[in-house]
């Protein structure tokens, strides 16, 4: 029987050729011929995935960059651990390496989403691109060395959280120590004179808390919370930071009458600094101890069973101490549209 | 009647022109291959391949069978199923060369670099290489940006000749079209479609690679690709796309 594929003449009844191992033709082999098939809903992860591995291996025939990098440097960073730690910086240990091609589309879509996130920070769209800058930046860290190191899957993708948990740690300690100057919060109130809506998010500035820094009509960002009124007495939780509106400070005595505020006698612009809608029926007048301020905001106020407003409860809600003042609102930071800096209240 | 015309003389009977006594082509492995090779030339590669399938259930150990269908399922981007099928072709005809090289190019698509040079690496040092390993080599060559694949195909076209050098001449300028090299990729298609005038695949790349350039004749080859096949979505999309060039598209040729 002769071999189809090197016409080898082997002896009757061969199912294999003896000279090259070919199925001999008219043995009686009974083979599946129908080949396995993709389901559709394979095909764009599997192009994702494609993506991702044309994306991170570098062709050897390119020439490398010539990083002029003393050679110990070079050595450590092919190292786990060292590579690790010089990725703190995305793409470093690549650099130091010579193989920055690899990742540069990484570290250059990683700045684009830093960028874009720190941009919108404190929305929604702003956290989304910092969860995927920290995505590169694991990704990158990742592939640097563990990649290639770690064969088993259940291995990879456990490293990989661990290393992203890291770097997300690394970020959120970035941001409190070398940006906590800065504080973001949300105001309730919609004052038209500062171009600012409930709603809006505000950035403020610790540094410029000092009492001497503030004036009537600033924004200030405060811990504020709700305040409830139950069986138990009106009630005040520590909430979120929230924008407020310094009406009165200490020492001052603040009437509310015909939906404006009276300090010391003196009417004020109702449009720079509104009465929150809040406050209801008739409020006594109050007087500003030390060390505190009268801030107008906006709360969520629920009053159970047959408790009424009362003067009790805007002193709970609006008189604020001077430690409880995070910053001074300085710009609109959200929505990117109206962007730009307050207006000081005349 | 000759006298010894039912006689069997080996491989030497012309299984190309078998036909039954009622002039009707007999319906073996071959004939379905032809099936095949004319689908693919239509650029209907799901339909080759199951001609190819029911190739092989008339021959179960027929060759080209099993390369057209793991060639079938890289053409219709199933790289990891044309991976896991040539190591089953490859149990059947072991340390075929023209497997191992399709095996890289399932690998090199599949973007697995390192597994697709070494296959093609072992392709071509087994003893009869042929045009289609050197293909293959061009194009995982041309995957690591190597200026070595122009060799591979300048290799692969001269050792290929008759009806499977049209076919290799087609599959080089295929790849040079994916690969942006069009004024190369021309070369070949531009005779190509007078040799294979009834080719819709060949009309379509070579629209392609007219496209590319810029030139305006790319709508007649489109045009000609959807005569031939009406139904073929890719062409009537790239047509569309032709039409729908910008001012500036139009202006520099690009």
């Amino acid at each position: 029987m002769r071999c189809q594929r090197c016409q080898f003449e082997n002896i009757p009844g061969e199912s294999r050729c003896f000279k090259c191992g070919s199925v001999l033709g008219g043995a009686g082999v009974v083979v599946d011929i129908h080949p396995p098939r993709m389901p559709p809903w394979k095909r764009p992860l599997r192009s994702l995935l494609r993506w991702f591995r044309l994306h991170s291996v570098a062709p050897e025939e390119l020439p490398r960059p010539k990083v002029k990098v003393p050679a110990f440097m070079r050595i450590m960073s092919k190292e786990t651990f060292v590579g690790l730690i010089l990725s703190i910086v995305p793409g470093l240990a690549h650099y130091i390496d010579g193989r920055f091609r690899e990742v540069r589309w990484f570290v250059l879509g990683w700045f684009l989403a830093l960028l874009a996130g720190i941009s919108l920070y404190g929305g929604n769209m702003g956290l989304l691109l910092l969860g995927i800058a920290v995505g590169l930046h694991g990704w990158i860290a990742f592939q640097h060395t563990l990649l290639r190191e770690i064969v088993e899957t259940a291995r990879k993708f456990g490293t990989l959280t661990i290393l992203l948990a890291a770097i997300g740690f690394a970020y959120w300690g970035i941001r409190s120590t070398i940006f906590s100057e800065f504080v973001f919060g949300h105001s309730n109130l919609a004052i038209p004179f500062q171009n600012v809506q409930n709603g809006d998010l505000l950035l403020g500035r610790r540094s410029l808390s000092q009492p001497a820094n503030l004036n009537r009509g600033d924004f200030v960002l405060v811990r504020a919370g709700n305040v409830i009124r139950g069986g138990s007495g009106p009630v005040i939780r520590n909430g979120p930071i929230m924008a407020g509106q310094i009406v009165g400070f200490s020492g001052d005595t603040i009437l509310i009458a015909g939906r404006a505020f009276i300090v010391n006698g003196q009417p004020i612009d109702s449009n720079q600094i509104p009465v929150p809608e809040w406050i209801t029926g008739k409020i006594k007048p109050v007087q500003v101890p030390n060390d505190t301020y009268f801030i107008s905001d906006d709360y969520n106020v629920v009053i159970r069973g047959n408790a009424v407003m009362n003067t009790e409860l805007v002193e709970r809600a609006l008189l604020v101490g001077v430690s409880e003042i995070q910053a001074k609102a300085v710009m609109r930071w959200l929505p990117l549209g109206r962007r730009g800096f307050l207006r000081t209240a005349q | 009647m000759m006298r010894f015309s039912n006689l069997e003389f080996g491989d030497k009977r012309d299984e190309r022109s078998a036909k039954t006594p009622a002039g009707e082509d007999i319906r073996d492995a071959e004939y379905f291959h032809k099936q095949a090779l004319r689908y693919w030339l239509a650029g209907d590669f799901e339909v080759a391949l199951r001609n190819y399938s029911r190739a092989l259930e008339q021959n179960s150990v027929f060759y080209p069978g099993w390369l057209g269908q793991v060639q079938m399922l890289i053409e219709l981007g199933e790289y990891k199923e044309a991976a896991v099928w040539v190591d089953k072709a490859l149990e059947m005809f072991p340390e075929h060369p023209e497997l191992l090289s399709a095996k890289a190019v399932a690998c090199a698509r599949d973007g697995r670099m390192e597994k697709a040079i070494a296959y093609s690496d072992e392709s071509i040092t087994k003893e009869n290489v042929t045009a289609r390993v050197w293909l293959a080599r061009a194009e995982v060559m041309l995957s690591r940006k190597s200026s070595i694949a122009q060799n591979c195909i300048s290799k692969a076209v001269s050792a290929a000749c008759g009806e499977e050098g049209l076919i290799i001449r087609l599959q080089a300028g295929r790849l040079l079209n994916q690969n942006g090299d069009y004024a190369f990729a021309m070369q070949f298609l531009r005779t190509l479609v007078d040799e294979l005038p009834k080719s819709a695949l060949a009309w379509y790349e070579l629209g392609c690679c007219q496209a590319g350039l810029g030139r305006p004749e790319a709508k007649a080859s489109f045009e000609q690709a959807l005569k031939l096949r009406p139904d073929w979505a890719a062409a009537d999309e790239a047509l569309k796309k032709f039409n729908a060039r910008g001012f500036f598209s139009k202006f520099f040729g690009r």
